[in-house]
């Protein structure tokens, strides 16, 4: 049976009575797509991801076939036979593209998933070749829409809408949770995959609908979705060519350009016009040149990305193997300190018998040196593991008052034994906080021992109030203070000011980075100020209450 | 053991490729060998005898046509008339083997038809009735 009132096209689809750029237009999007994702599939047969960007081209190429057969076929038995799909692909490009979402995020697809998945396409599946899918045909209008179920249609349509959903709920779970690097590939997939969407079901919703009520007067319209696909394919490009996703490497750009070249090429056997014909072959040749250009530089960057990758691959490992000498030495120092620490203790308290004045004179300062040897061991040690995560804060109600107190009264003799003036002012007001009072001693203690290092002469004054909910201590020095350039790497790994190296050649540059970590880790938060060099310094400390 | 983890592992590839291959070949034998389904056309009508739908011949609608709504099923149309139904006399009636075929005129009450009789508009009964008739008539004339 043939459709009397229209002109039967060649090979299948090739009609003369249908607006030709509309129509045709789709076919090179559409062989770019299947290109790019059969070079995509080519390179990693074995990654889900891949296997999963071919059949969502191949679906497509599907749809883009059986739509322009639709539209421009006359034979109603193959036009039927055809028609019967358009809801079973519909739903089928929906689900994959969930599917590719949860492989593309990296999320376990439990069989579970996949029978959830089969489940909703089993209701399009099974019915396809049904009379509850399509009943017949009408040659008149050459089109079926009369005798389409409107359940099914309706079903396969909100089930591209739910995709929509599902994914934006899938993929803003993993951006909040992502790294940097990741969240902008999301960005990237999602901007693609729903415009993909959106432009697919959105357009095919508008056709059959508005075409229905009689908004429309046929729903030709829906061929503009079907550039949906260039714009997906588009942005897996992006993908593969910035962020390597694929593993796809250069073989991806290729790809991209000599489908930008078939689509502009294709544009030759439609056009009629020889100004048209001369502009297009420029557009053509400029494509190529700029094409092999665009091929080279990202070779370029593809070879300098992975040597870079590999150098930092390297350092890395360079890194460990420091860290983990360093680890091993501080251990080994601090244990020969120790042992050193107990024989001078030993020959002070006459456990290996009596022994001169001076001997015991040095013994008493073999003793100090070892202690202060121990404290540096210790302060580099703790630093590391702050900085690694090690430390497991035992967090329980506490006073921070007690702590500062505490302090205080520790180091108040060895402040005053370098003739400094040691004030302290703690006001009244509500100071119980969640914390782990060991490390926060550890840190306030850290604090208060700077300003006494490194300060002459005049005097260090403690300060404790609280406000807005937060406890604010400071330690006021009048020592050798900050200079700007210093200020930006106080609080940092190994960070040392100029001004400290000249009185404390000693210093390692993890006291204060350390600090910084504990406070940190409390919700709180630690800086410096200082007028300039020898002009003193401050340093704050801001901790938030439980109440 | 293996073969089964395996299924487990593309349940959802394998399943949709035979659902989907099964789909293809029902749906070809249904369609394209069967011709399982129902075929809509404008079937001829003469505005003197009978209410008939009206279209245009063109865009500005210079010219008006007269039809009627005929479905018919499409292996019986396809015995009757071939691929082809323009000059199809058996496409405008309904035989009585026929058992999914009709002829719809228009109803003047709910739509804009074109009628000489004004009042002689028939309920689809009548109207099938008409094109059993008229079928017969063809049948006896052509000792089909």
């Amino acid at each position: 049976m043939i459709c009397y009132l229209f002109l039967e096209p060649s090979y299948l689809f090739f009609s003369p009575d249908v607006p030709a750029l509309l129509y045709y237009a789709q076919i090179p999007g559409t062989i770019f797509a299947l290109i790019l994702s059969f070079y995509i599939f080519w390179n990693g047969k074995d990654l889900l991801l891949n296997r999963l960007v071919l059949a969502i081209a191949t679906f497509f190429s599907l749809w883009t076939l059986t739509t322009l057969i639709a539209w421009t076929n006359i034979n109603a038995d193959f036009i039927s036979f055809v028609w019967s799909f358009f809801n079973v692909i519909l739903s089928i490009i929906a689900i994959l593209c969930v599917y590719f979402i949860y492989a593309f995020l990296k999320k376990e697809v439990s069989i579970k998933h996949k029978i959830f998945f089969l489940a909703f396409l089993a209701p399009v599946m099974l019915l396809a070749p049904t009379y509850f899918n399509v009943s017949g045909f009408d040659i008149a209008s050459c089109d079926a829409f009369n005798f389409e179920s409107f359940a099914l249609k309706t079903y396969s349509s909100s089930l591209g809408f739910f995709a929509m959903l599902w994914i934006l709920g899938l993929l803003i779970q993993a951006y909040r949770k992502s790294e940097p690097i990741f969240k902008k590939q999301i960005i990237l997939m999602g901007l693609g995959i729903e415009l993909f969407l959106f432009s697919f079901f959105g357009m095919e919703f508008v056709a059959t609908y508005f075409t229905r009520i009689g908004i429309l007067p046929d729903s030709q319209i829906e061929l503009y979705g079907l550039f949906g696909m260039v714009i997906f394919m588009i942005y897996i490009s992006i993908l593969m060519v910035r962020f390597g996703a694929f593993n796809s490497k250069l073989i991806a750009t290729q790809a991209l350009v000599w489908g930008i070249v078939a689509l502009i090429g294709s544009q030759f056997f439609f056009i009629k016009q020889s100004i048209n014909f001369i502009l297009n072959g420029i557009g053509f040749s400029a494509t190529i040149i700029l094409g092999q250009y665009l091929i080279k530089s990202v070779k370029r960057e593809i070879e300098q990305k992975e040597e870079l990758a590999k150098l930092n691959a390297d350092l890395k490992e360079v890194i460990e193997q420091r860290e983990s000498l360093v680890h091993l030495v501080t251990h080994k120092v601090k244990g020969s300190f120790t042992r050193s620490k107990y024989i001078f203790a030993g020959l002070l308290d006459g456990t290996f018998g009596p022994i001169s004045d001076d001997v015991k004179k040095y013994a008493q300062q073999g003793l100090e040196s070892d202690n202060t040897g121990i404290a540096t061991v210790d302060l580099v040690l703790n630093a590391d593991n702050l900085q690694k995560g090690n430390i497991k804060y035992d967090m329980k109600p506490i006073n921070f008052r007690e702590v500062v107190e505490k302090i205080i009264e520790e180091k108040k003799i060895p402040a005053e034994a370098k003739n400094l003036k040691f004030e302290s002012e703690i006001k009244d007001g509500v100071y119980s906080m969640s914390g782990d009072p060991i490390w926060l001693k550890e840190a306030i203690n850290n604090l208060v021992e700077n300003s006494i290092r490194y300060t002459k002469e005049g005097s260090v004054k403690v300060l404790l109030s609280d406000g807005d909910k937060k406890i604010h201590f400071s330690v006021k020095d009048t020592g050798v203070g900050i200079t700007d350039e210093d200020k930006k790497n106080l609080f940092t790994q190994g960070g040392r000011g100029k001004e400290s190296v000249k009185i404390n050649v000693d210093s390692t540059g993890y006291g204060l980075y350390s600090v910084k970590l504990i406070i940190e880790a409390h919700g709180g938060k630690t800086w410096a100020e200082s007028e300039g060099p020898g002009k003193g310094s401050t340093f704050f400390v801001e901790l938030p209450t439980t109440e | 053991m293996r073969k089964i983890l395996n299924f487990r592992e593309h349940v959802f590839s394998y399943t949709l490729a035979a659902l989907f291959i099964f789909i293809v070949t029902v749906s070809y034998h249904r369609f394209m060998i069967s011709r399982d389904y129902l075929v809509g056309y404008e079937s001829e009508c003469d505005p003197l005898a009978q209410s008939c739908f009206t279209g245009c011949e063109d865009d500005k609608c210079s010219e008006i046509y007269y039809y009627a709504h005929a479905i018919k099923y499409a292996r019986d149309l396809h015995t009757q008339c071939g691929s082809d139904i323009t000059d199809c006399e058996a496409a405008r009636v309904c035989f009585p083997e026929e058992t999914r075929c009709s002829i719809t005129f228009c109803e003047p009450k709910e739509a804009d038809c074109e009628s000489i009789t004004p009042g002689s508009t028939t309920e689809d009964e009548e109207i099938n009735l008409k094109g059993l008739d008229l079928g017969q008539q063809i049948l006896s004339e052509n000792n089909l």
